[in-house]
């Protein structure tokens, strides 16, 4: 096995355009396409040589499958060693390992058998052709800018075009498959991740982590105008007393249709029959009635999380309601040990009609029937795979399914015609300095552990709330009132205390608050210790290629507001993102809190993270700029401009 | 006064009348003041694979035990699902709807996502599926059912049966490509069997 190093090279100031991090409005609008962004000829030069495009997949995942001769050949992202390895799926053996550098989060193989890779730290995609032999190293061509944090690519189904989505970035580029320039950008809500394009190549769908939401993008008017197609899901027959307690509410009739947030986004898949159906795995989630407070985190009312897999149709762009609702009898049982809270990657076995679902935590791959019209109640099979499960392909020709465990660093080969098969296990190389530090590693284990009733009774895993470390976006119901989730990764070192009252002087104290909101059984110290490690080590988001020309005049105009003694903005929140440490009275009480004084808060990545407040009583940072005046700082002295600039200058801590 | 059928085990009863619940058994009990009540006798014979349901619906009074017989039909069944350990659903077609016969044993559950419950202890299971686009029927639940019986043979012992869960996943629904209702039925064993004694190791 040989392999090759080399770097993909960032683009010395040509900054893409990060229209996807400035752009205040929450839905999409298409932006000024940004020019020529590729740094090196991005076609084959090698046309012909090497493995092909596997089947009709057009969707990356960590990973994806080419075929070359009668030998199936797996490409895997593996975002710890910053690699892709090239495996034989039949022989269950690497046969190359290249190095990428960055985090390769997912893969795509081209028409033409090139291989994309989002780098999610860098906010590239990497481009790639295959050698000769799969046993040498994809070859480098091109890298591609992209707005922060690219993680999912798709080609149309006429194979002319690579749609790639930014998480951090939120946007969705549109790219010529061939010379990978920009063609459009649309702009999107938070957190976008997996991206199909309807069969008739009209429209792209993008699952969103957080925030209840798909987007259907417009792919052939001249605007590209992006619709929000809602995924709240309903608990059938059901409704819940408002207000004034549920036994004084009942008998007041006072019903409140319980609805659930769609969340944990991550992948889709488009089923090949019967034609025309999205599925999105997500979980449905009652974060509790915020204006009680309760003895957790949700309100016991119902089950908080349930698993779903939303139906869309491709053609009208609706969701069926059948795979939205939560029957009756279902709300209240949850299932700790086997609901797939953590779904991320899905793929679809068209031989056998069906779709297979990874879910971390649980470590298992679910089969599900694709003509299902509520596809979570149609479980066929299940398989225990290796931790971490992150990507699944199919191998149609082989008859395989092969999943991609990040955590073990494993390959789990299923044998999806062989009843009651274990499936095998293949171990790739690891790099020795990958091998990370075995606190991180068991930390990373505990943020993701669903079913694990040492965490939370019910099954929840830290992940449910902080996805990739971030925040769900919901307000809970809680002990001391309602709670926004604040986003972790990359905002804890220096931020004490922690928790929106600041309660706590160390993480390692408020996670024992946290396990008591979760009726959890409670960890050892050395777990806590490693969970610790964990969250302050993640992977913040990379942050904004510095801002040039009128846009850097405006942010530093926007730096001097917040620092200026009229707004007051850097007596508490000093140095931009840093924080007094003191509690302050912003008269922003809720109903059901017990203290009026909150912590200030880090504003790190604050442009980020919507809703705001500990109540996420304001939707966007200008709801708040314009609500809070007077309470928290003064900003209606200010002309409109100076007012856009603090926002501005908000959007780069 | 109940009313029993004499086709034996394998016929169900149900009382065909709005507002009286989706049970079904192998008698029915009416009030002998409610006048004449139609009763339909489903029986499942499942020969060799090829399997028919005959429904017979009948008018009981239950004052005089005069019954009238108001009509017969034999349906052919598709086989549209199997199980591990011998579970299987039939069912046929009728336009828009679906409709599905579950043999079962003892006793079985199953309910719509609305709620509303279908329940039986009699032979077969039976669900009416019906869907118009963007309006999907969902029917999830679990019975009871024996395992067949295996006979001893030269080297295995006999198998006795075992009464095994299943559960039960059936949805139709159309979107705006499907050129009709897309049926999907999806049956597992729910219970894990004892697993067979390891041969001992001398
Ligand atoms: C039910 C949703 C939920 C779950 C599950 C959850 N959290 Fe949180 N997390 C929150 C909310 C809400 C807050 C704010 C709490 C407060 O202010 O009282 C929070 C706050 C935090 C904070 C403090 C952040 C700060 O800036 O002050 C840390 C650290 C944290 N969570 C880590 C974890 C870990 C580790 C786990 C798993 C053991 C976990 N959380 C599970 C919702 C959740
Ligand atoms: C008296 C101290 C104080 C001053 C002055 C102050 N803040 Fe705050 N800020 C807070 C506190 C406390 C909160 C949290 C309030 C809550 O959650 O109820 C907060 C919250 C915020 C948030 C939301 C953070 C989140 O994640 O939800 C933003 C944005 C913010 N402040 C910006 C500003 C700006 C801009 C100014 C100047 C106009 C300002 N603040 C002045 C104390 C202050």
């Amino acid at each position: 096995m040989k392999s090759a190093v080399y770097t993909v090279l960032g683009l010395g100031g040509l900054a893409a355009s990060l229209a996807g991090c400035g752009g205040a409005k929450p839905t999409g609008a298409a932006v000024t396409p940004s020019q020529a962004v590729a740094s090196a000829r991005c076609e084959r030069r090698a046309p012909g040589v090497g493995a092909a495009r596997a089947d009709e997949r057009r969707e990356s995942s960590p990973v994806a499958l080419a075929r070359l001769g009668s030998r199936t050949i797996a490409y895997i992202a593996d975002e710890d060693d910053g690699v892709v390895h090239t495996v034989d799926v039949a022989k269950g053996e690497e046969l190359s390992v290249t190095q990428i550098g960055g985090a390769p989060s997912q893969v795509l193989v081209t028409k033409d058998g090139r291989v994309l890779v989002s780098l999610r730290d860098r906010s590239q995609v990497a481009v790639l052709e295959p050698a000769d032999s799969p046993e040498r190293p994809l070859a480098p061509l091109c890298a591609v800018d992209l707005p922060a944090e690219p993680v999912a690519l798709a080609a149309t189904p006429d194979d002319s075009t690579i749609l790639v989505t930014s998480g951090w970035g939120r946007a969705l580029s549109a790219l010529d498959a061939d010379h990978l320039t920009t063609r459009f950008r649309v702009t999107l809500a938070r957190e976008p991740r997996a991206v199909v394009v309807s069969d008739d190549g009209s429209k792209a769908f993008v699952a969103h982590v957080v925030g209840s939401r798909m987007s259907a993008v417009d792919l052939k008017a001249p605007d590209h105008p992006v619709r929000t197609v809602d995924m709240t899901g309903e608990d059938a027959g059901l409704s819940r007393p408002r207000r004034r307690g549920v036994v004084a509410g009942l008998l007041r009739g006072e019903p409140r249709a319980p609805e659930r947030m769609g969340c944990q986004s991550f992948a889709l898949a488009k089923s090949v029959d019967p034609p025309g159906r999205i599925f999105a795995p997500q979980v449905l989630v009652d974060p509790g009635d915020t204006e009680q407070s309760t003895s957790g985190y949700g309100d016991g009312f119902r089950a908080a999380e349930v698993a779903s897999i939303a139906v869309i149709d491709d053609g009208t762009g609706a969701p069926l309601d059948s795979s939205l609702k939560i029957a009756a009898h279902e709300g209240q049982v949850a299932q700790a040990q086997r609901e797939c809270l953590l779904p991320r990657a899905i793929a679809v076995d068209p031989a056998r009609r069906s779709m297979l679902v990874t879910c971390l935590g649980i470590d298992a791959v679910v089969e599900y029937d694709a003509a299902s019209a509520d596809p979570r109640q149609s479980e066929r099979r299940r398989w225990q795979v290796a931790s971490g499960p992150t990507g699944v392909a199919v191998d149609q020709v082989g008859r395989r399914a092969i999943v991609w465990s990040q955590f073990d660093q494993a390959v789990s080969v299923i044998a999806l015609d062989e009843e009651a098969k274990r499936p095998t296990m293949l171990a790739v190389s690891r790099k020795a300095k990958a091998a990370r530090d075995g606190d991180y590693a068991l930390g990373r284990r505990l943020f993701h552990a669903a079913g694990d009733t040492r965490i939370a009774a019910d099954g929840r895993a830290c992940a449910s709330c902080h996805p990739d470390g971030r925040d769900d976006s919901l307000t809970w119901s809680t002990p001391e009132g309602p709670r926004n989730t604040p986003m972790l990764a990359g905002r804890l070192t220096d931020m004490a205390p922690f928790g929106w009252n600041g309660a706590s002087d160390t993480v390692g104290s408020h996670l024992h608050h946290t396990l008591q909101r979760l009726r959890g059984r409670g960890l050892e110290k050395h777990e806590i210790a490693a969970l610790e490690a964990f969250v302050g080590g993640m992977r913040a988001p990379s942050t904004h290629a510095p801002a040039a020309g009128p846009a850097a005049t405006r942010i530093a105009r926007g730096k001097a507001v917040f620092e200026s003694a009229e707004t007051a903005c850097a007596s508490c929140h000093t140095g931009g993102a840093a924080v007094d440490g003191v509690a302050h009275d912003v008269q922003s009480k809720a109903k059901a809190d017990t203290d009026l004084k909150f912590d200030t808060p880090s504003l790190r990545f604050v442009g980020g993270t919507a809703p705001y407040f500990h109540d996420g009583r304001y939707r966007t940072l200008r709801e708040l700029l314009v609500g809070s005046d007077g309470k928290m700082g003064h900003v209606s002295h200010l002309p409109a401009e100076d007012v856009d600039a603090l926002e501005a200058y908000l959007r780069t801590l | 006064m109940e009313v029993t059928s004499d086709a034996g085990d394998d016929a169900c009863l149900a009382i065909a009348q709005p507002g009286r619940d989706a049970f079904r058994s192998t008698s029915a009990i009416f009030d002998r003041s409610e006048g004449v009540v139609p009763v339909r006798v489903e029986t499942l014979r499942d020969a060799g694979g090829v399997a028919t349901l005959t429904v017979l619906d009948l008018w009981v009074d239950p004052l005089t035990l005069g019954v009238a017989r108001a009509g017969r039909v034999e349906l052919p069944l598709a086989r549209i699902a199997d199980s591990a350990l011998g579970a299987v659903v039939f069912g046929f077609r009728a336009s828009d709807s679906v409709h599905l016969v579950v043999p079962a044993s003892q006793s079985g559950q199953v309910q719509t996502s609305e709620g509303q419950l279908i329940s039986t202890s009699c032979a077969t299971l039976r669900i009416d599926l019906a869907a118009a686009r963007g309006k999907a029927a969902v029917v999830t639940g679990s019975f009871m059912k024996q395992t067949p019986a295996v006979p001893a043979t030269e080297t295995e012992p006999a198998v006795a049966p075992v009464a095994v869960r299943f559960g039960l996943a059936a949805t139709l629904s159309q979107t705006s490509r499907d050129p009709e209702p897309v049926l999907s039925v999806v049956l597992r064993p729910l219970d894990e069997l004892p697993a067979p004694p390891r041969q001992s190791k001398r």
